[in-house]
């Protein structure tokens, strides 16, 4: 065993947690004796544990105390709400409120195209790298339904590729492809912890409201909140105006 | 072997008499906190894990005076065997008499006057990155840590998705790791 598998693989926390099985347990132990980084991170982690269990109570309790946001069944009351009254009366985004305002879905769902910087990748770039370069160049010159087939193409060569299904998530929404984002962008946040998870849920919220889906809407801003990253506040202001639309409980 | 290691460069079987104590001072202070670590998370007892420490350095240095270790290049590999015996018996003996065991997770609070400035240091740098994080993220440390849940099994709790919980953890551990990182720097 090694540093860097100690690291990628996350066994300090698993040694600590019991969960290694014998012969990674004995090689682990093995490194451990030798390696004073390796005997630091586990010692960090030992002492975080206890001083966790020593506050347990505390934390319990402020973590009780949560963001309205992080409820939601109440983000979904709100949009069932909303989308009961948009069915009864069938056009529901002319709706003029009784009192207060009603959200323009039409502004809030507007987007900024995704910023993109080539990357330089290592190696010889293969065929979904070179279609995917080509596509963006299109993309970076605001061609959205010029870049589309090339994006396809690179997503179709290289599936498990992030940037790939995030730029034809972002291509399909802004070419007004709102379907077909919606797959992408969540083909794109399925592939997990990846730079993209983050705007690619925020623009998931985004293309369901374009569909005027507010429940699934308002879970994908849920999502992008509770990730806490730079999205962070703009999803709680958007949240804050379909609110603003009526729920039942403001 | 680390190569900053100054223990894998202690050759104590062939120190003369004289720089004997000083190698075997070294060599103490390098392993028994290492040993004392494998055995507080195997028996989770830290009474118990220090006196198996001990044991461990004392039967290593035994071990050495009798020039029965003569390659310092195998030193970690005997200290960590002769740890591992010492900790397997202590466990299948508190197996065979479950009612004297002492309590299980003590809290590492708990520490007798043997805790070094060291780990106090720890302690406190832990507290801060800790107080420092999020209550949602707190919590996420809590029942992964402690209560020894999956990201799965956490996100069913906080009513979010696995892919939620897999990522705050991994950037609260990151920002605790890098608190207490500060502490090793100094």
């Amino acid at each position: 065993m090694d540093c860097s598998r100690v690291r990628a693989e996350g066994i300090a926390e698993s040694y600590l947690l019991g969960r290694l099985d014998e012969p990674d347990r004995e090689a682990f132990e093995e490194h451990l004796v030798a390696c004073a980084a390796c005997a630091d991170e586990l010692a960090g982690l030992y002492t975080l544990k206890a001083e966790l269990q020593r506050s347990r109570e505390q934390i319990v309790a402020d973590a009780a105390v949560r963001p309205r946001t992080w409820h939601r069944p109440w983000v979904l009351a709100v949009a069932a709400a909303v989308l009961a009254v948009a069915a009864g009366l069938g056009v529901w985004m002319r709706l003029q409120p009784a009192s207060g305002p009603r959200p323009e879905l039409a502004a809030l769902a507007a987007i900024e195209p995704p910023a993109y910087a080539p990357m330089r990748l290592r190696g010889s770039e293969d065929e979904a790298a070179r279609r995917f370069r080509v596509a963006m160049e299109l993309y970076a010159a605001g061609d959205w339904n010029g870049a589309l087939p090339g994006l396809r193409a690179a997503a179709a060569l290289d599936p498990e590729a992030p940037q790939i299904a995030f730029y034809l998530g972002a291509c399909a929404l802004l070419a007004g492809e709102t379907d077909e984002a919606i797959a992408e962008l969540e083909r794109t946040a399925a592939l997990g912890d990846t730079p993209f998870l983050e705007e690619a849920r925020f623009l998931l919220a985004k293309a369901h409201l374009r569909n005027g889906d507010l429940g699934s809407s308002g879970n994908e801003l849920a999502e992008v909140i509770a990730l806490d990253g730079d999205r962070r506040q703009e999803a709680q202001d958007l949240l804050k105006r379909l609110d603003a639309s009526g729920g039942p409980d403001t | 072997m680390d190569p900053q290691d100054p223990v894998a460069d202690t050759e104590l079987s062939e120190a003369a008499p004289e720089d004997r104590s000083a190698a075997e001072g070294e060599l103490v202070r390098q392993f028994q906190e290492r040993v004392f670590l494998i055995a507080v998370v195997r028996t989770r007892d830290r009474e118990a894990a220090r006196d198996l420490a001990q044991e461990t350095m004392l039967a290593v240095i035994r071990s050495l005076r009798e020039g029965r270790l003569l390659d310092a290049e195998k030193l970690p590999a005997y200290v960590c065997g002769t740890a591992r015996n010492l900790i397997n018996n202590f466990l299948r003996a508190r197996r065979r008499r479950p009612e004297t065991g002492q309590a299980l997770q003590e809290p590492a609070t708990n520490g007798s006057q043997v805790d070094d400035v060291e780990q106090s240091e720890r302690q406190f740098l832990a507290r801060r990155a800790i107080a420092g994080l999020q209550p949602a993220d707190r919590l996420i440390l809590l029942l992964t840590l402690v209560d020894g849940l999956k990201p799965g099994e956490i996100a069913e709790k906080l009513g979010l998705s696995s892919e939620v919980v897999r990522k705050r953890k991994s950037r609260a551990l990151g920002r605790v790791r890098e608190i207490i990182a500060t502490r090793s720097r100094k």
